[in-house]
């Protein structure tokens, strides 16, 4: 081979190298997120709805359970009820024990995500997953993120965390969490630990591919869940509108009192005759 | 099949390898065992590099002024939120594949296979509070290398240095200011852009080695018809590891939204003798200085940075008597002993432009002179020409360089790539022997580099990693013609 082909040669290797490398890695596309209300989007958090692709969520192919209708009231509880722990690190052969079980989310975050949730999953399609950033403060320079994903499937509500409290110093890596909630930056330091009627999905949460390492999953039988949450929320159905007032109340009795006839679960009679006697009582 | 194809093949299968050991680390559980201070503090690797490591982002290049704290507690080697996972020790190299070829005078050399680089094994940390160490540790591996020998000759404690932080409280000043630190050892110079922090991993930054009369990457040549060049009994090299006593700052700066920091160096230049039995002080020592000013940011991801620099040293040129005489280097016998020191200079600026935190445009400049004494005590007094004509040699080099960290590369949205373009060139302005001509071992050097985060954890790092360089090297072939090398390397670096 002559010189000028030796050098052809090698300047044509890298070529092919990039050429392999950028089809190879063309596989991680960020699916399109809409917003949904104006506090639902704001510089430091937010909680919107993103298809849910076919690459991204093999189980996509079944559509969840949405639109899905709750108060915040109903949200907060369930919110608090989520811990997680931190996993231990050990070294070499030896295991360190995992840290204390601590809350999910702040209050202020509870706050905030009760509210956005109840409208996102209002206005979710069955092919959308609600998606939620949040940022903290950890020092002046490093700014703490946590991001994930929420979907209702059948009788479960689902949380999968991508990010969680995952330290950050440039704006480029923010962005891209912004963009892509679900890009795992590093491996999961934290762990769910489940609490009653909630569980860790063994099976794949769709949602880990070759690009996106599986990410922690934590399921919750949200009807169990909210019967058990203290009385203060309305319907507890899925699909129930959200009720404004307290059930203790003579209007949230009377709303409850509805959306049980409305679901089949009493006759006309029987509800006219249940109706009559709160009535007479109040 | 051809040659050609079997090459192809090769590479296509590497891909492949790439891909699967990419695939594979997710597969695999997390080790339990990180590059240290990612480890230690708990945090993703991007924390302090910009994706593609080892290029320090803005709050990685903070860290590292500061000593490699944050000025709390949680710092302390004996915190109680570090556990055993904390293990200060990391260790990195990159296995891959390599072909590499040069010629001269229609002469060529051709070299491939499969390799390392060679182990870094690295600790830095603090020993107390304001105190702290490094240690880089680089052992000759008769393994090592691409198909062109082993790294037996790099085996090399590269850097060992403790560093006393904060020393301005002791001067009245506030605490965890920064702005008086103090560092003995053996280390990296405040160069104008770290070459052991460049993405780049097998081409160097010409300027920072450069040597006039010594041809460009000689040790690679083999038996092409090169020309020997002449003999410089200085060998210093900004980018090369010294011996010496640092002390430097960096100061918050309001006005400029940025940050002021400053350098001054004594050291014992390639491992000399600052004082020895026939020399005295200043024999192989050498001063470096440089600072620097930022603007609306650290300058490496945000904000601006313009700098300069200067060197003023001395290099030894004879051996004692006591030991044989003669020129230095390859006559001492004992390296360091060297007498009758001749001066040298390097002077230079560096700018650092960001755009939009993924964009860095940064580059440099220096304007050296060495003694003609360096080159003519080297050449028993006479010249090639056999006239003892001497001047003194002076050059001037540069580079520019691009780097791109996207936060997703544009149509196909994918995260954790690094792309670098750097130019490198020197100039001659006088040759130290007249008898070679002006533009004789000039250099020309383009670095294309890849770089993609097939792996990222709060303990690991793996990167898939090309680069490609050419260079020409002017009129260094026997018969005045140029020299051209050609070198791409594909593989793997990680960090654990």
């Amino acid at each position: 081979m002559t010189a000028a082909g030796k050098e052809r040669r090698a300047r044509s290797t890298p070529m092919l190298m990039m050429a392999v490398l950028a089809v190879a890695c063309s596989l991680g596309a960020v699916p399109a997120s809409r917003v949904v209300c104006g506090m639902c989007e704001e510089p430091d958090r937010f909680v919107r709805l993103q298809v849910s692709t076919r690459d991204r969520h093999v189980e996509s192919t079944q559509p969840f359970s949405h639109p899905f209708r709750w108060s915040a009231e109903q949200w907060k509880p369930i919110l608090r009820s989520i811990h997680v722990q931190k996993r231990g690190q050990g070294v070499l052969f030896f295991p360190a024990p995992n840290g204390p079980p601590l809350p999910a989310f702040t209050p202020a975050e509870v706050d905030y995500l009760s509210e956005t949730l109840t409208r996102a999953f209002a206005q979710a399609q069955p092919s959308e997953v609600v998606v939620f950033g949040l940022t903290s403060s950890k020092t002046q320079e490093i700014t703490e993120i946590t991001t994930g994903a929420w979907f209702v499937k059948d009788t479960q509500l689902h949380l999968i965390l991508g990010n969680y409290r995952e330290a950050v110093t440039m704006s480029s890596i923010r962005e891209l969490l912004w963009q892509d909630p679900l890009h795992m930056i590093a491996g999961a330091l934290y762990e769910f630990v489940p609490g009653p009627y909630q569980s860790l999905p063994r099976e794949d949460n769709g949602l880990g591919t070759f690009l996106i390492p599986e990410a922690p999953q934590l399921a919750l039988t949200y009807h169990q869940l909210s019967l058990d949450a203290p009385p203060v929320d309305g319907g507890h159905e899925k699909g129930a509108p959200p009720s404004t007032y307290p059930d203790s109340s003579l209007e949230g009795k009377l709303q409850r009192l509805k959306q049980i006839r409305d679901d089949g679960l009493i006759t006309d009679d029987e509800f006219a005759a249940k109706k009559k006697a709160l009535l007479d009582g109040f | 099949m051809s040659n050609r194809a079997i090459r192809g093949l090769i590479v296509c299968l590497l891909a492949l390898i790439g891909l699967f050991t990419y695939e594979i680390s997710y597969l695999l559980p997390k080790a339990n065992a990180i590059p240290a201070f990612a480890r230690k503090y708990g945090v993703p690797c991007n924390v302090c590099h910009v994706p593609g490591f080892p290029k320090l982002n803005d709050f990685g290049n903070t860290f590292r002024d500061q000593g490699y704290q944050f000025g709390a507690d949680v710092d302390l080697p004996t915190h109680e939120n570090i556990t055993m996972g904390f293990w200060p020790v990391s260790f990195r190299t990159t296995v891959g594949y390599q072909v590499a070829n040069v010629r001269a005078e229609g002469q060529a050399l051709a070299s491939s296979g499969f390799g390392f680089t060679g182990l870094d094994i690295l600790s830095f940390g603090i020993l107390h509070r304001s105190i702290a160490f490094g240690l880089v540790y680089t052992p000759g591996l008769k393994e090592a290398g691409f198909g062109t020998g082993s790294s037996l000759t790099d085996n090399n404690l590269e850097s060992a240095f403790v560093r006393l932080m904060n020393l301005e409280r002791f001067l009245g000043g506030a605490d965890n200011t920064y702005w008086l630190n103090m560092r003995v050892g053996k280390y990296e110079l405040d160069v104008p852009f770290s070459e052991k922090r460049s993405p780049t991993l097998n081409t160097p930054f010409v300027m920072y080695h450069y040597t006039s009369g010594t041809i460009y990457q000689g040790g690679a040549l083999g038996g092409l018809p090169t020309s020997a060049g002449y003999a410089n009994a200085n060998a210093f090299g900004i980018g090369d590891n010294q011996p010496g006593l640092e002390l430097s700052g960096i100061v918050k700066t309001a006005t400029t939204d940025g940050y002021l920091r400053y350098s001054l160096n004594m050291v014992t230049a390639n491992g000399g003798s600052f004082s020895n039995d026939g020399g005295g002080f200043g024999r192989s020592a050498a001063f470096y200085g440089h600072v620097t000013q930022s603007f609306g940011g650290y300058g490496i991801v945000t904000g601006q940075r313009i700098g300069a620099f200067v060197v003023a040293g001395t290099a030894p040129t004879m051996c004692p008597s006591s030991i044989g005489g003669g020129p230095s280097g390859t006559g001492c016998v004992v390296p360091g002993t060297a007498t009758q020191g001749q001066p040298y200079t390097r002077v230079g600026a560096d700018a650092s432009l960001t755009f939009d935190g993924q964009w860095n445009l940064f580059g440099a400049f220096i304007h050296a002179v060495d003694s003609s004494n360096l080159i003519s005590s080297q050449a028993g007094g006479l010249n090639a020409a056999g006239l003892p004509n001497f001047q003194n040699a002076a050059w001037n080099g540069g580079f520019v360089a691009l780097d791109w960290y996207p936060t997703q590369l544009p149509f196909v949205n994918s995260p954790g790539w690094l792309f670098s373009y750097r130019y490198d060139l020197i100039r001659n302005q006088r040759q130290g022997d007249p008898t070679f001509a002006k533009t004789f071992n000039d250099v020309d050097s383009h670095t294309f580099m890849a770089r993609y985060y097939i792996h990222q954890s709060n303990r690991t790092d793996l990167a898939l990693h090309a680069e490609y360089n050419q260079y020409k090297d002017k009129g260094v072939g026997t018969n005045g013609g140029n020299l051209y090398g050609q070198t791409t390397l594909v593989g793997l670096d990680f960090a654990y």
